[in-house]
């Protein structure tokens, strides 16, 4: 599996950060500011264990270098690039398995498919405000769906990385 | 042992990833403990068995952070993407708190004039409402109704509603907090009237970027502050009369609820019916409602039995309340007079 991703290391690398990139705007650990001044705040370590909201965890640090701020969350960062490792992962294994001269269609799909629930998992954090926009309303059940898309995501992306991997050898 | 090891770090990191461990902020708050100040009794238009069995859990308890050790400066940032602030003055003490820090803390517990309060502000409903809270402190449960922050003290974990400023849930069930006025404005104006007045700082002790909103913006109305768009959860009632997110001010009485549509009172100058008079103060942008007991009337200034007299502080009884969003308003209290 690992020799696959070093032949497309490229691919890997623009998606890996494409994703992470993705996954810290939503959760506002990457964010626009009005500030005009480079700064750096520390905080007390401790907060790095306080739950923010599902799987979401306090900052320790706020960089800011107009107009970016970037919160430093070592927990948040943790998450969001195992989990864009693994979405990486199953888009490169997805691509050599279509490129492939002995591609079966109906396996394709299933790197394909165990990768959105890593994109819902990225919008957890402001899952109600995602429904907003589509004109849903939270209802309790709906927010449990949004509470266990981060485990079930890595769940998802392990297993199809893992099928993936058994067909392409 | 390695394999031994590895599993006990690996339990270690999960639990930290739990949040079960605690930070010294945390353990800090197990030890506050006290009794908050009872209030005066307000109108409800529901059981509370049924307010408790309506509240909805959204996030863990504290998971939006109290601040609870504040601390103010005399300049006001500009970092800000709207500068609308909630003034309040008590006993001579002014302060100011921006809106964009407190929609991410929503409860700041302080001491201010020498009375123990907390400011509160729930981004979802629009509202901002002053309590003295005593010896505890108040905090967020996690929970909403109707939409609105329902706070926890942190003496008894009562549950408490900060629309209605009742506990619903608890072993202060059926109790209320006393209020005090926190004034909706923008800092221009409120640091233009008190120009002693201090601004709660973005040093809050957590790293966050409180540049922009998190549900979107007030100027231009933008998200899910745009006048006609949803709410994010349920409501107990729900009327068409205006649109959802049109600014309301409200007061209510130990047997009744009354409002009066903002941008009305803020063209009319002074609106009333039998009952109460809700005046507009043009100086901070603000209303309030007194009870309607004398001769009232408007000439650039408020008019007591021929007399002029400051809007804020004429010699009439005040009907204490808050600007609100319609849908909040009227979810909290259904049976409201329009006025």
């Amino acid at each position: 599996m690992m020799k696959i991703v070093f032949q497309n290391i490229r691919k890997f690398l623009v998606i890996f950060f494409a994703y992470l990139t993705l996954y810290l705007v939503s959760v506002r650990d990457l964010s626009l500011t009005r500030s005009k001044e480079v700064s750096f705040v520390l905080v007390p370590l401790s907060r790095m264990f306080s739950s923010k909201g599902f799987f979401q965890f306090e900052a320790i640090s706020k960089i800011v270098i107009p107009p970016i701020a970037f919160l430093f969350s070592p927990l948040n960062l943790l998450i969001a690039s195992c989990l864009s490792f693994l979405v990486a992962l199953n888009v490169v294994l997805v691509y050599v398995r279509i490129t492939s001269p002995q591609s079966c269609k109906v396996s394709d799909s299933v790197g394909i498919i165990s990768s959105f629930p890593a994109l819902l998992s990225s919008a957890a954090c402001c899952g109600p405000l995602i429904l907003l926009v589509l004109g849903i309303q939270a209802t309790g059940l709906i927010l449990s769906v949004f509470q266990i898309a981060i485990p079930i995501s890595f769940i998802f992306l392990i297993i199809s990385s893992y099928i993936l991997s058994k067909r392409i050898e | 042992m390695k394999r031994r090891s590895f599993l006990k770090s690996l339990a270690v990191a999960s639990c930290g990833l739990t949040g079960c461990l605690h930070s010294e902020e945390e353990n800090k708050r197990d030890v506050v403990s006290g009794e908050f100040m009872q209030g005066k009794q307000k109108v409800l238009d529901y059981e509370l068995d049924r307010l408790a069995e309506s509240d909805i859990e959204v996030l863990r308890k504290d998971g939006i952070p109290s601040i609870d050790s504040p601390s103010y400066t005399d300049s006001y940032s500009n970092n800000f993407s709207d500068n609308i602030v909630f003034g309040v003055n008590i006993n001579g003490d002014k302060k100011a708190f921006p809106r964009l820090i407190l929609a991410q803390h929503e409860i700041v517990n302080d001491t201010i004039g020498g009375e123990n309060i907390s400011v509160t502000y729930c981004p979802l409903t629009g509202t901002a409402v002053g309590f003295f809270r005593g010896d505890t402190e108040l905090g967020v449960s996690g929970h909403l109704l109707n939409n609105n922050l329902v706070m926890y003290d942190r003496a008894s974990e009562s549950f408490w509603s900060q629309m209605l400023g009742v506990s619903f849930e608890g072993s202060n069930r059926g109790e209320f907090l006393e209020e005090f006025d926190v004034v909706w404005t923008t800092w221009d104006r409120w640091s233009q009237k008190h120009p002693d007045t201090e601004v709660l700082s973005t040093n809050t002790g957590y790293a966050r970027n409180y540049s922009n909103g998190v549900y979107g913006s007030y100027n231009p109305r933008s998200s899910y502050y745009e006048l006609s768009s949803d709410t994010l959860y349920s409501n107990l009632n729900s009327s068409d009369r205006f649109r959802k997110k049109v600014k309301v001010l409200g007061s209510r009485t130990s047997t009744s609820s009354y409002c009066v549509e903002f941008d009305r009172l803020r063209s009319e100058k002074i609106v009333s019916n039998e009952d109460v008079v809700a005046v507009y103060d043009e100086e901070l942008d603000t209303g309030y409602m007194y009870k309607n007991s004398k001769d009232i009337s408007y000439d650039d200034d408020l008019v007591v039995n021929g007399e002029k007299q400051p809007v804020d502080n004429p010699d009439l009884e005040r009907v204490r309340g808050y600007e609100a969003m319609w849908f909040a308003w009227y979810a909290m209290y259904p049976n409201t007079e329009v006025i």
